[in-house]
């Protein structure tokens, strides 16, 4: 069965790679200059609320689930097993970029379309419209974005095409910016990168 | 009452720790901090305020104030609870029993009101 999602506003590869550098640059940019790992838990854990309005916060979450963001609680939540799990620490670190890209981009997005909703109709709730995921353009589609958003950060252009450009492996790759294999294919392909 | 959880988040942010740092140097995971920092659980013993304030450089002992202050007001843990009143850990435990059966159970609960109201 396919997902509904509510769109977000539409986001192009370069404005989602433009925002994730800035934050880099900003918060820190040794990640360009000095080959570190983005520090994804201090950013969440420091910055984020900070940042958005949007409270920081980890759960013990039902099985298969490992984070989620609510534009009307204005909470981002990690699970708890997964923030705890020493085998899954490439998983977490993807998994909390992915929500950061929601709490960065689609909680105001969302939380704007249901003040509209309400100026228009003058009701006290907005609710807002799903789609199945199979209709929703790409660059609208909130999953998509908050994806390519955490590849992102946690493998910014700059440092990701030198790296490749040196001659690495996927396996290196995967350690030098602390993600799984699987990401690290993903990114190659929409940079548009081979090994 | 200012909330512990709240006041232990501040003290965090402002010296820019992730909860995982404060977690590893008390020997906690990073669920207790979060449960901590959003008043699901209560605060910690005094010594582990005290390690986590050592930890945050808070120096006027306001994380440390606050704590005695919550733990003096608050009822101990259902735990110590039973330790203390093993009694009640055998009423308790001798009520599950009758759980499932509702007459029985609102008979004890009037049972309990009546003896209450004396």
């Amino acid at each position: 069965m396919t997902r509904r999602l509510v769109p977000a506003n539409p986001r192009s590869n370069a404005k989602i790679e433009t925002l994730a550098l800035n934050l880099i640059r900003c918060y820190q940019p040794a990640v360009l200059s000095h080959g570190e790992q983005f520090d994804i838990e201090r950013f969440f854990d420091v910055y984020l609320e900070e940042l958005t309005g949007v409270e920081t916060d980890y759960q013990r979450l039902e099985v298969g689930i490992y984070g989620y963001t609510d534009s009307d609680e204005m909470v981002c939540v990690i699970s708890q097993d997964l923030a705890e799990d020493p085998w899954s620490k490439y998983f977490y670190r993807s998994t909390m970029a992915h929500e950061t890209g929601h709490a960065l981009m689609h909680v105001s997005d969302y939380r704007q379309k249901k003040a509209i909703i309400r100026s228009i109709h003058k009701k006290d709730h907005g609710n807002l419209r799903t789609y199945r995921e199979s209709d929703i353009v790409l660059y609208r589609n909130p999953e998509w974005q908050a994806w390519r958003f955490a590849g992102a950060l946690l493998m910014p252009a700059p440092a990701f095409e030198e790296a490749v450009r040196s001659g690495v492996t996927e396996r290196d790759l995967s350690q030098r910016f602390g993600v799984n294999p699987k990401f690290v294919k993903t990114r190659l392909k929409s940079l548009k990168l081979k090994l | 009452m200012a909330s512990f959880g709240l006041t232990l988040k501040k003290a965090r942010i402002s010296k820019k720790a992730t909860l995982r740092e404060i977690g590893e140097y008390i020997g906690k995971s990073i669920g207790y901090i979060s449960d901590i920092e959003h008043d699901r659980k209560r605060p910690p013993d005094l010594e582990t305020v005290s390690k986590i304030e050592d930890f945050l450089g808070v120096e006027d002992g306001s994380l440390l104030k606050l704590a005695k202050k919550i733990r003096k007001n608050m009822k101990p843990s259902l735990s110590t609870r039973f330790k203390q009143k093993p009694k009640l850990k055998y009423a308790l435990l001798r009520a599950e029993k009758i759980y499932e059966d509702e007459d029985k159970l609102n008979k004890l609960l009037e049972t309990l009101n009546k003896l209450e109201g004396e």
